[in-house]
């Protein structure tokens, strides 16, 4: 008797399982994650433009008489960082597949 | 020959796709399982369950090969899930989906009685309890592996299995 209402209890905690392969269900997850990065992507080249605008405008000399050099140098440099940040994952894949 | 997870894991650090997606659709269905039956509301737990691989993924390298994938991911799925159900407004959802799930299930192809009243016995019970005889009986996990997914000792999992499965078999027991 209480064996079978064990059963019972095991059998309900059992129903109700969604399929073993569940392609939406990946399609899901993948879709996520893309969009996932797609925001942190966006942040990241929202804040490297944010920064490259206010080196841009600022009027502080950068180094001494090569002042507009030194702000492109800067400014070059954000944005190199800032696409950098943004697109480092597939960068590294794209070094993986050269490398290998 | 498929790959262990281990393996998988490492392809998934260094960015594979392939092995991601090997690896979701090897661990979604035990996943969502539990998370379906931790959880009041489907969605929810096919939400939760998303995230959790997303973090499998972003925190692959976090794996120690000692334990098992899948009590590596059960565990993070159980510390979302806990982080959820503090939200208020997963709350009034959950009741919400909960009640909506009662009175569907009177209608048409109404699941049998004790069904309805084992699911309202298990929701009843403390989410750690209810973690525990779910990972217990229905996943077929031993003690020590579910103290080691939910972070608690051997015997709290061991008095929570117990006082789980008293009260849901006091419920058939009341029915038959």
């Amino acid at each position: 008797m209480s064996e079978n209402r064990d059963d019972r209890i095991v059998e309900f905690l059992r129903a109700g399982a969604p399929p073993e392969r569940d392609p939406m269900f990946r399609l899901e997850v993948l879709e996520r994650r893309e969009r996932r990065q797609l925001r942190r992507r966006a942040f990241t080249l929202l804040a490297a433009m944010l920064a490259i605008l206010a080196v841009s405008i600022s009027p502080t000399r950068i180094g001494g008489g090569s002042g507009l050099l030194a702000r492109e140098a800067v400014v070059a440099g954000t944005a190199l960082a800032g696409g950098y940040l943004a697109f480092r994952g597939q960068l590294l894949q794209i070094l993986r597949r050269l490398t290998l | 020959m498929e790959a262990d997870d281990e393996n998988l894991l490492a392809a998934v650090q260094n960015g594979s796709d392939q092995a991601f997606n090997t690896f979701i659709d090897r661990h979604q269905q035990a996943l969502r399982t539990f998370l379906r039956r931790l959880l009041a509301n489907t969605s929810d737990a096919d939400d939760i369950a998303q995230e959790t691989f997303l973090a499998a993924w972003s925190g692959a390298g976090t794996f120690r090969a000692h334990g098992s994938a899948r009590s590596w991911l059960f565990s993070i799925a159980w510390h979302k899930a806990k982080g959820s159900q503090r939200q208020w407004f997963r709350v009034s959802r959950r009741d919400t989906a909960y009640h909506e799930t009662l009175s569907r299930s009177k209608g048409q192809d109404a699941p049998p009685e004790d069904q309805i009243a084992l699911r309202q016995a298990l929701l009843s019970l403390p989410l750690d309890q209810r973690a525990a005889v779910v990972l217990c009986l229905g996943s077929g996990y031993s003690h020590a592996e579910v103290a080691e997914m939910l972070g608690v000792p051997l015997g709290t999992i061991k008095s929570h299995v117990l006082r789980s499965r008293e009260k849901l078999r006091s419920i058939l027991g009341d029915k038959s």
